[in-house]
């Protein structure tokens, strides 16, 4: 019968596409941890797809460099002062750098979902179902072309590896944030971190992301069930408003810093070694700001995993302790 | 241990290859048998078949990417019992799904005489599937090679159950618009 036919043809295929898809379904997890986890992956130095920055070029240059071979991935402080990125924020904060993009066959590449806007790279952060009010004016249609078959030369604005029509999201700037939506009224956020200068931890938490005071609840869940998927989140009661409210306030008050350079005790081979427990801020627009809290007074944004805040441990262990 | 080590101790004829495959690829063997057959025993048979295919065809095959022509040796398998065994115990296999999905453009009552070979279909198919966008691309070989659900292929895929439903019927349109252009009569 012809459809058995088709099914035996389909062994045919050339191995590289079937490699290709087996590298997104084999890397990405059900359930809710999918972004982060594909973020974390990254982060882990892992970044098989995201290396290096534009040092070279610094400030100004918007190029993507589709001929790296995306072997590395480093940061370096950025500024007049030079700043060694050597846990020292200095007056001008930390700059994530802007990120070369390679993707090539047998690489984790495409577990990214994102598009390039204005020559920086948007990153799928996590699906909203119930808010298609999130998505504001057209900005641009993402063309979906990138994977591994790629030229360099398709390297460009509204490239990625993901197509539709993208949108600013209403409230948030678009340097920092667009969004996708859908037939269903679903809504899909992407978060771009080039180039994105951190001082204090209310640069990101207030300045982009709104927190104080827009959030509904808060839950929580320990990092070994949130690495096992296990779903155990719990909620924070209302008893903990104030220990949450004074950890925002720190959480504001702390500086940048980047992650690399988060002090290791023997035997850790890097932050997530120290994490405790994933945070999570559900704010009234829908959004989660997702957190990561690691021993020693380190919160990480989910989004932005080159950087982490180190905040004041009495505020930090206060909450911790409420959540054991 | 890494792919390369374990191909070199098939080709030594080492039987901790077997072992050691089982270790790193069983889950992920279980799936692609499971969305083929729905049936726990038989995937487990159809992946046990798998290691002996694999002991029995290393050497002369030195496959670049162990995972890839391992889920090959499974998908074919488990095809073949899926065919073997009484369909109408596992009608609610992906494996079902899926044939029922390509049925609206290969129909049974073509002449047999001018079928092409799989191969040959399969360079079609090869040539179709370049020209696609790859988030199309992506969740056709999800769908149809893998067989993998609606839902997985969307999460992987980056888009809405809805969206990947959609991308797949127009997929699946084009194809046939393709092959009836390159003279496959359907």
């Amino acid at each position: 019968m012809k459809q058995e036919l088709f099914f035996n043809a389909m062994d045919y295929i050339d191995d590289d596409m079937i490699e290709a898809v087996d590298i997104l379904r084999t890397k990405k997890k059900s359930g809710v941890n999918r972004a982060w986890i594909r973020r974390a992956s990254a982060a882990a130095g892992v970044c098989i797809i995201l290396g290096g920055l534009f040092a070279a070029n610094r400030f100004g240059n918007s190029k993507l460099h589709p001929e790296s071979d995306g072997s590395d991935h480093e940061m370096m402080a950025q500024g007049t002062d030079g700043l060694s990125g050597s846990g020292d924020t200095g007056a001008l904060g930390v700059t994530i750098p802007k990120t070369e993009i390679s993707i090539k066959p047998n690489s984790s590449a495409d577990l990214l979902a994102f598009f390039i806007y204005e020559g920086k790279m948007y990153v799928q952060y996590e699906w909203i179902y119930d808010h298609p009010e999130l998505a504001g004016k057209y900005v641009g249609t993402a063309t979906g072309n990138i994977d591994c078959f790629t030229s360099k030369k398709e390297y460009e604005d509204f490239a990625g590896s993901v197509s539709g029509d993208f949108y600013t999201v209403n409230g948030f700037d678009p340097s920092f944030m667009l969004c996708m939506k859908y037939d269903d009224g679903s809504v899909s956020i992407y978060v771009n971190d080039n180039g994105l200068t951190l001082l204090k931890g209310s640069d990101l938490f207030e300045d982009r992301l709104h927190l104080s005071g827009n959030y509904s609840e808060a839950e929580y869940q320990t990092r070994h069930d949130w690495v096992n998927s296990l779903g155990n989140i719990k909620t924070l009661s209302g008893e903990a408003a104030d220990v949450l409210e004074n950890f925002i306030t720190e959480l504001n008050k702390g500086n940048f810093m980047y992650t690399d350079d988060v002090p290791l005790e023997d035997g850790q081979n890097n932050i997530y070694d120290l994490e405790i427990y994933h945070l999570f801020f559900r704010m009234s627009n829908g959004m989660t700001v997702h957190l990561r809290l690691y021993d020693g007074g380190y919160v990480r944004y989910a989004a932005l995993i080159p950087v982490c805040v180190k905040m004041d441990v009495s505020a930090f262990d206060a909450l911790v302790d409420l959540l054991q | 241990m890494n792919d390369d080590a374990i191909v070199a101790l098939y080709w030594q004829r080492d039987e901790s290859a077997i072992t050691v495959t089982q270790e790193k690829y069983n889950a992920y063997l279980m799936k692609i048998a499971r969305n083929i057959l729905n049936d726990t025993e038989d995937s487990e048979e159809s992946v046990n078949d798998t290691y002996l295919a694999a002991w029995e065809s290393m050497p002369p095959q030195k496959p670049t990417v162990l995972s890839t022509y391992l889920g090959k040796l499974t998908r074919r398998i488990s095809i073949s019992m899926f065919r073997k065994r009484n369909a109408a115990k596992r009608q609610g296999s992906e494996f079902a799904l899926s044939i029922s999905e390509v049925e609206e453009i290969m129909t049974d009552h073509a002449n047999p005489e001018k079928e092409l070979e799989a191969s040959h279909l399969g360079e079609l198919l090869n040539a179709f599937l370049c020209s696609l966008k790859p988030d199309e691309r992506n969740s056709f070989i999800g769908r149809y090679y893998y067989m993998d659900s609606l839902k997985d292929v969307a999460g992987y895929c980056g888009m809405t159950e809805g969206k990947a439903k959609t991308v797949l019927f127009r997929t699946r349109q084009k194809l046939k618009e393709y092959l009836t252009k390159e003279g496959y009569e359907l």
